[in-house]
């Protein structure tokens, strides 16, 4: 539901509101699963206030409008020329066991994304190397000894090492190059 | 204006300076530089570096830079306080933009823009015109619930600030505009849901 812009004399208290709701979401966002809900519970004062905080943990954890303006608009303006990935919904297969949720950063070797592994339940990073270096080695090497170190850019949580294995660091280069392909190579 | 407006940082940085100092002209010619770079920002974002649509680019970012509330009395503090205003400034543009493309559309005329000339960053606000308009919609609400916020968006979204560079703008830590973002791109979301 959209909220009205509050009347000057509403403005403090719609304003303490939020922030309570947001110190309440801050903490949430850090727990998961059951651990989450319980603590939910708890800590609301009133089935409003956990119905707000619970719906801001779902936008927190979804792909939404501002997400889409950012790569369908406000990228290609700032970034122009830049030959990277701005249609993630093409970056990866449907049946993909991620999800992209946000873009949080990008350069000249790629973008990265927060994305949601929905086997394990939990946030990681993706990243993918620039189409315009999908035919460089040098730059293809560089992505994978990146990717078997398990390092990636600031996101709450990372892949693991072993999750970084060579065969779905390829599966990325390959979904950066073409926007479909799916298989390991 | 004195002289010819340059573009280079440190140009502009002096001329900060000797404004916040009360320099006489010095005040003026910060904002021909500022307009410049604007411009040149615009041209770039809404043109794509092609010569089409340099004049509608130059006479939109004119228009939102006149449009700045007391310009001409602001204490220019540094290059932080610079990007925080052209920010301001980018959202200007782009929400005014999309509405005059919206007005054209509503009022049954035709987009005068020839298909081959309309590069991808112009077609991609027209198309996504109404959702940037009810963005700036929820930003002014957010505005009022949290000043700081908005802020941090601007910077985030308008002029695809880092985090860091975010922090520098606003004269905020990493941490907090790490958290003002996440919990304004929820809210932010939510509303544009609706």
């Amino acid at each position: 539901m959209t909220h009205p812009i509050p009347t000057r004399t509403g403005e403090t208290s719609a304003a303490a509101r939020w922030a309570q709701v947001e110190d309440l979401f801050q903490q949430a966002v850090a727990l998961e699963g059951s651990a989450r809900q319980d603590w939910l519970s708890a800590a609301c004062s009133d089935a409003s206030m956990l119905a707000e905080v619970e719906a801001l943990l779902h936008a927190h954890g979804t792909r939404g409008v501002l997400d889409r303006l950012v790569d369908d608009v406000m990228t290609p303006m700032l970034r122009p020329g830049r030959d990277v990935p701005t249609a993630p919904s093409g970056l990866l297969p449907s049946h993909s066991r991620y999800r992209i949720i946000e873009r949080v950063g990008g350069g000249g070797m790629g973008v990265v994304y927060r994305a949601r592994d929905e086997r394990l339940d939990r946030d990681i990073a993706l990243k993918f190397l620039s189409p315009h270096l999908s035919a460089d080695e040098v730059a293809k090497r560089r992505f994978l000894v990146e990717a078997r170190a398990g390092r990636c850019h600031s996101t709450r949580r990372c892949a693991s090492p072993a999750r970084w294995r060579a065969g779905w660091a390829r599966r990325m280069i390959a979904a950066s190059c073409t926007g479909t392909s799916s298989r390991p190579t | 204006m004195p002289g010819e407006p340059s573009s280079s940082q440190g140009d502009l940085t002096r001329m900060l300076h000797r404004a916040a100092e009360g320099e006489r002209g010095a005040l003026h010619h910060v904002l021909a530089l500022l307009n410049e770079a604007m411009r040149r920002i615009a041209r770039r974002q809404l043109a794509g570096e092609g010569e089409g649509h340099t004049l509608e680019t130059d006479g939109l970012v004119h228009e939102a830079w006149l449009r700045l509330e007391g310009l001409e009395r602001v204490q220019w503090r540094d290059r932080q306080h610079l990007l925080a205003v052209a920010a301001r400034t980018m959202r200007r543009v782009l929400i005014d933009y999309a509405e005059q493309r919206r007005a054209i559309k509503r009022g049954g005329g035709v987009v005068a823009l020839e298909l081959d000339a309309v590069d991808g960053a112009a077609a991609a606000i027209e198309d996504n015109a109404q959702q940037l308009q009810a963005l700036d919609d929820a930003l002014l609400r957010l505005a009022t619930l949290n000043p700081r916020q908005g802020q941090v968006v601007e910077c985030r979204f308008f002029i695809g600030l880092s985090v860091e560079e975010t922090a520098e703008a606003l004269e905020l830590s990493p941490a907090t505009v790490k958290r003002d973002w996440m919990a304004a791109r929820a809210w932010l979301n939510r509303e544009l849901s609706a």
